[in-house]
């Protein structure tokens, strides 16, 4: 799910940045250190879109850094457990298939596929119904439920399952 | 996360979801601003109502809900919905965690349950993905399930080295005067899948493909699924594997290196989701392989630099100075191409064509440079089935069998050389035309007992046990018209007549496609199929154990 909120931080600032341009290095520091990073709490930092205020600098003891308490507005994605989410199958194998959304990586284990699902193996692997109708391989898009998520500092980690009603495949690139 | 449905108030549900919100995005200790700060912050942002009024519906909810635990008495459980969601939460994690056997984990996580796993524990599988781990049972499941879909392709498993096997790598620093020249013959990077000598100076090495292996990795493909294993970093091994197979339809992600190994200095076929017996490994290096030399195909060192030649102790001069290489057509890579291609064409089938009185079987062993094929009747089939079991178990100590029907006479004659015992059955016609197959023993006899079976289960499979029953059973179009039934066979099938050899509608039983649901203890080498055309109706094809005792032949000859 995507949230729009406020985040507070702290930049420490080098005094080289400082002059006239010092809020523009302030706004560039920040983007570079904040977005595509995660948090537990937030998820995945997608962007920036605001600074809210920058307050009043205060200089570090010692080091001569100045920090600035910054409130920014930016756009954070978090996957919850329970959550449907759309997402891109990256990789096809017999344990089953891992999926893409953003920043967000999905594996869903073959226990959790549809039974009549059967793995193909070959240069083009996928998971296909008897009839052949439906095709689950590289670049599929699917429909899956989220039911587990782990947060890391760089990445977010989830379990997903397409065992349930309305879950699978949702756009099949081979058939387009 | 639950989305509690106990409750006939739809809203509820809702609740308990703001609830959940509130509680995963509010609880923290740091000093963030909550969604109702946004709202007084920020006038611009419409993002932001819907999560500013959730709080608010939180609350009339609650007071709803309140009046309802009134009524029930109930207060105390009911008063804080967050602190019950997240309880029933635990509930129910607990309980899965009854059921699940958590048969792996993908970042740390149970990729059954989703439950978060405290303990590592299994194989780690990082060169599929990051992350991921299974325990020994689901592998042991995986390569079952594998094992069918191979065979069914015909199919074995290749693990194969890169170093001194494949190609041949060298740092650049290490190039001597005599082998400059190779540098202005380098091909380019751009257009990998032609070149064979390459210059990769970001890893500052110089990398030469062993003569005809391009060739080789597509006429294996068709017969093999294959692996990379090398010792190797993962780097080196993605980085050959992009040489190798630049467009990723030999080895996909199936490239092992030193960092994913289990044990240092070792390669182990544990990390290899493939069937240990049908596995075959080419390699240079002997003792990579402690545990699976029975597996190992042992190939002759490419050294194609001097640097290579000097870390094996030899002082000539490398490939490389004297200006030549390994011949293209007949170098060690042909060599063992057409050693794999025998093995893997070591299949045998069995072939039962049958209708009214008429039954043959034929027996095909194939080789690639031959066919050899034996048939008999229903008689005969049924006799060689019975010796070839009584051999299995090991209680007739008899050496030949002999069995006349009609004007041909069979021999079943045991004997044994150097690479193990074997059975041969000959027919013998009047006019002294005879034809042979030979089945090899095998490993702990799984080539007869595989025989054995499949005859079995071709000849009398009500007398085969079967699992898991309960599925429908496979009846072909063809057979379920079957024209040539006549008024007296159809009266017969419906009485039940209990001669052998003239039950009508045998073949639905018999048709291949019985051995596909079956319990674990059958043998991994059965695959079915349904002939195309009515007269031919079961075809089952078996694959002995023979690639072993051929492997073993194979590395006595060191090729």
């Amino acid at each position: 799910m995507f949230f729009h909120i406020v985040l507070e931080r702290n930049m420490q600032l080098h005094p080289r940045h400082f002059g006239r341009n010092l809020r523009d290095n302030i706004v560039a520091k920040l983007m570079k250190d904040v977005e595509g990073t995660c948090s537990g709490r937030h998820g995945f930092v997608v962007a920036i879109t605001g600074i809210e205020n920058i307050g009043k600098g205060l200089i570090r003891d010692g080091t001569g850094f100045v920090s600035f308490p910054v409130k920014y507005q930016c756009v954070v994605f978090r996957p919850f457990k329970g959550e449907i989410l759309e997402a891109v199958v990256t990789m096809v194998n017999k344990m089953g298939f891992f999926a893409e959304a953003g920043p967000v990586q999905i594996f869903v284990s073959n226990h959790l596929i549809p039974d009549d699902m059967e793995f193909q193996s070959g240069d083009m692997p996928n998971y296909t119904t008897s009839d052949g109708s439906v095709k689950i391989q590289k670049d599929s898009e699917v429909r899956l439920k989220i039911i587990g998520t782990r947060v890391d500092a760089t990445e977010i980690f989830c379990i997903g399952t397409i065992k349930d009603d309305f879950l699978g495949v949702i756009n099949d690139p081979a058939a387009a | 996360m639950s989305l509690v449905s106990d409750s006939p108030v739809n809203s509820s549900s809702s609740d308990d979801f703001a609830a959940f919100l509130d509680d995963a995005l509010d609880s923290g200790d740091s000093s963030q601003s909550s969604p109702d700060d946004d709202d007084e912050d920020n006038d611009k942002s419409n993002h932001n109502d819907p999560e500013a009024q959730l709080p608010n519906d939180l609350d009339t909810q609650r007071v709803k809900r309140r009046k309802v635990a009134e009524e029930l008495e109930n207060i105390e459980e009911l008063q804080a919905s967050t602190s019950q969601s997240s309880l029933e939460q635990t509930l129910e994690a607990s309980k899965k965690k009854d059921e699940c056997t958590h048969p792996g984990s993908f970042g740390e996580m149970c990729i059954l349950c989703g439950q978060r796993l405290q303990a590592e524990s299994g194989v780690t599988f990082g060169y599929i993905h990051k992350g991921l781990r299974l325990q020994n049972d689901e592998i042991a499941r995986l390569r079952n399930t594998d094992m069918k879909n191979l065979l069914r392709h015909k199919k074995l498993y290749l693990v194969l080295d890169l170093d001194h096997t494949l190609l041949n790598s060298t740092e650049l620093r290490d190039m001597t005067s005599e082998e400059e020249y190779l540098k202005s013959q380098t091909d380019s990077l751009q257009d990998v899948s032609k070149g064979n000598l390459f210059m990769l100076n970001y890893m500052h090495m110089m990398t030469k493909l062993r003569p005809f292996a391009r060739t080789f990795l597509k006429e294996v493909s068709e017969m093999f699924e294959m692996y990379i294993y090398t010792m190797g970093d993962r780097a080196y091994a993605l980085q050959m594997a992009k040489l190798l197979d630049p467009q990723r339809e030999y080895f996909s992600s199936r490239v092992i290196s030193r960092d994913d190994g289990t044990q240092k200095h070792q390669k182990g076929l544990d990390i290899v989701l493939g069937q240990e017996s049908a596995v075959l490994i080419l390699d240079d290096t002997e003792h990579a392989w402690t545990k699976h030399k029975e597996n190992l195909i042992l190939m002759e060192r490419y050294l194609f630099f001097a640097s290579s030649c000097r870390q094996f102790g030899f002082n000539c001069k490398s490939l490389s100075e004297l200006k030549s290489d390994e011949s293209d057509t007949d170098g060690a890579l042909a060599t063992v191409l057409e050693v794999l291609k025998q093995i893997h064409k070591m299949f045998f089938d069995l072939v039962v064509e049958e209708g009214g009185n008429f039954f043959a079987l034929r027996i095909f062993e194939r080789g690639k440079y031959f066919m050899k094929s034996v048939f008999m009747g229903k008689s005969a089939a049924l006799w060689l089935m019975k010796n070839i079991e009584l051999m299995v178990i090991g209680v007739n100590p008899k050496q030949f069998f002999t069995l006349r029907e009609g004007d041909t006479a069979y021999t079943l004659q045991r004997g044994s050389n150097s690479f193990g015992q074997f059975l041969v059955v000959t027919e013998l016609k009047t006019g002294g035309l005879r034809r042979s197959v030979i089945i090899p023993e095998g490993k702990e006899k799984y080539g007869w007992k595989v025989f054995g079976l499949e005859l079995r289960k071709m000849l009398e499979p009500n007398q085969y046990a079967f699992g898991g029953s309960g599925q429908v059973k496979f009846i072909s179009q063809a057979q379920k018209r079957n024209p040539s039934r006549s008024f007296v066979e159809t009266v017969r099938a419906v009485h039940g007549s209990g001669r052998v050899g003239f039950v009508p509608n045998p073949d639905s039983t018999r048709s291949g496609r019985v051995g596909e649901n079956q319990t674990r203890n059958r043998p991994p080498i059965t695959t079915g199929r349904v002939g195309s055309d009515s007269e031919k109706r079961s075809v089952g094809s078996v694959e002995t154990d023979e690639r072993r005792s051929e492997r073993r032949r194979t590395k006595r000859r060191r090729i």
